[in-house]
């Protein structure tokens, strides 16, 4: 077929005329006849399609970007919510939701990279002498270990280590050798089948049991802390390589919060500081309204919501701060205000960081 | 600002545009923040002029909060996807004005900027369609550079390249061609 014949039997455009319709280079009257007839003609409408996506990678492929001015990012975002106003924020977001949210901005994170960048050092200084791709390493070997306990292993990642510290070196010794959009793409597959996996089997199955690296551990925290070190060291990536940090959504920050307050005990025991029956309320100033957990110190992972505890100290303070000071990174603004035993709320905040090593 | 490699997996971006239907403040953020070097600067190439390149950003982004249906993952990038929105959109205020200047008979405005083989000579080597674009016949960037980033017509692309309009037509479905057989190889068996 030459073409300049119509592609399809009854007549319409031929692919030279699909090409430049693609390109949005047809005179005005021409532009309309052609989508008028591929309206009708889904075949001929594949066609173009192809071509016009063919046409938007050009156009990223040949511009350059270009950093736009500063205030036009809260124009455009009013702009935007003005005409279609954000869902409310009212309660917090399943642990499902708040897992597929930081592990694909982490995917899209590293998938933004430059060549240059993934060489740089990160600066925990548990990481010494780790770059941003062993971090990313790092972190596609902890998403597959949690597919292969959930039935939905990665092909091809060989790493078999069923402890966090042996399969990370595993998996950053064969990501040594490779380019990093390896190690992007086993991330991205590793999280696709957690996340496929977890909608699949639904809300109802979250305090299912899933092997861990220490036990048996209910899938819903499983994805939580897959969550909460996906966040954490998507900014030690962005903190190597000159980005802003980035929250995670107010409401994936309730839940994320929420579910730390319930390791508090675990944190305490962990310093050896122990309270049995001391009972600590933390209100969190940033996280909407009612964004108030009491923890019972002797009980892990007895957190309940404000108000149904005798409490002994409340500990107010940021969120955010209080996630960032979980996982043993900056945060800026440790601020917090005690009312009640402050000795007790003192020892608390100390020991939020105890189990940051995971 | 130094160029991007792009991974071309899909879920990431099916996560972002799930989570822009659920009507997510903190996706339209992630969407900004993401994209908007890329459609400033394409908005920019197409229109030279700040102002302009900055309505039409604007514009994009608004579109797609507004109605975030219109991207459907299976299809294609998200990159690619929003460059088409503002190729769209930048080409028709450039028609727009040319039909302004010709109501008013004045003479085209020069376009000054740097040509295609400049700009992707700055960009990162890396990509597949860069590389595509590297070995396309001249002929067929510069068809190519006058339809997509000056918004001429394949009658004006003839014009400018002193060529018939049936060859303007060719070039460009060529380069086009070649571009898309690089992202789906399968595309080449199936032109005829």
């Amino acid at each position: 077929m030459g073409m300049n014949e119509p592609i399809e039997p009854g007549g319409g455009p031929s692919l030279d005329d699909l090409a430049v319709y693609a390109l949005d280079a047809h005179e005005p009257e021409e532009a309309q006849a052609i989508a008028a007839y591929l309206d009708q003609a889904p075949g001929a409408a594949r066609r173009e399609r192809a071509l016009r996506d063919a046409a938007g990678e050009y156009g990223a492929a040949a511009a350059p970007e270009s950093d736009p001015p500063g205030d036009l990012r809260e124009r455009v975002l009013g702009a935007a919510r003005a005409g279609r106003v954000p869902s409310p924020v009212v309660a917090g977001a399943s642990p499902i939701d708040v897992h597929r949210t930081e592990l694909s901005r982490m995917v899209m994170l590293l998938a933004d990279l430059t060549p240059g960048e993934w060489g740089r050092p990160v600066d925990p200084p548990e990481f010494a002498g780790w770059t941003v791709h062993d971090v990313a390493a790092h972190i596609a070997a902890n998403e597959s270990l949690l597919a292969d306990h959930l039935g939905v292993p990665v092909p091809g990642v060989p790493e078999t280590e069923q402890d966090n510290i042996g399969r990370t070196a595993a998996a950053q010794a064969r990501h040594r050798t490779l380019p990093p959009r390896v190690a992007v793409g086993e991330l991205e597959l590793a999280a696709e089948a957690v996340d496929t996996e977890v909608q699949a089997r639904g809300e109802s199955r979250l305090d299912e049991r899933v092997e861990w690296w220490d036990g048996p551990t209910a899938l819903r925290v499983a994805l939580l802390v897959r969550a909460f070190e996906t966040w954490t060291h998507a900014d030690d990536v962005r903190r190597a390589t000159g980005r802003p940090m980035v929250a995670p959504p107010e409401q994936s920050l309730r839940t994320m919060a929420s579910a730390a307050c319930g390791f508090v005990p675990a944190f305490l025991a962990v310093r050896e500081v122990h309270h049995p029956g001391r009972v600590v309320r933390f209100r969190f100033d940033d996280l909407g309204p009612e964004a108030a957990w009491e923890v019972d110190l002797g009980v892990i992972g007895g957190v309940r919501p404000a108000g149904e505890l005798v409490v002994d100290t409340e500990i107010a303070m940021s969120g955010l701060a209080f996630c960032r000071a979980v996982s043993n990174r900056p945060a800026g603004d440790n601020d917090f205000t005690a009312t009640g035993d402050s000795a007790l709320a003192a020892a608390v905040v100390d020991a939020l960081p105890a189990l940051a090593f995971l | 600002m130094e160029q991007r490699r792009i991974h071309q997996g899909k879920w990431a971006e099916r996560v972002l545009a799930e989570r822009l239907a659920g009507g997510d403040r903190s996706a339209l953020v992630d969407l900004y923040d993401r994209y908007a070097g890329f459609v400033y600067g394409l908005a920019l190439r197409t229109l030279a002029n700040r102002q302009a390149a900055e309505d039409v950003t604007q514009e994009v982004f608004c579109a797609l909060w507004e109605n975030p249906g219109q991207f459907e993952p299976g299809r294609g990038t998200l990159r690619g996807f929003l460059g088409t929105m503002t190729h769209r959109r930048a080409v028709d205020l450039i028609r727009r004005e040319e039909a302004r200047r010709r109501r008013e008979s004045r003479a085209p405005a020069d376009r000054d900027g740097p040509d295609l083989a400049e700009t992707v000579a700055r960009s990162d080597a890396t990509g597949r369609v860069r590389d595509a674009l590297a070995t396309l016949p001249e002929a067929q960037r510069r068809a190519l550079e006058l339809a997509y980033f000056h918004g001429h017509t394949y009658r004006q692309v003839a014009t400018v390249l002193q060529i018939p309009e049936g060859t303007a037509k060719s070039r460009l479905r060529l380069g086009l061609q070649r571009i898309a057989e690089i992202l789906r190889p399968e595309l080449s068996e199936k032109w005829a």
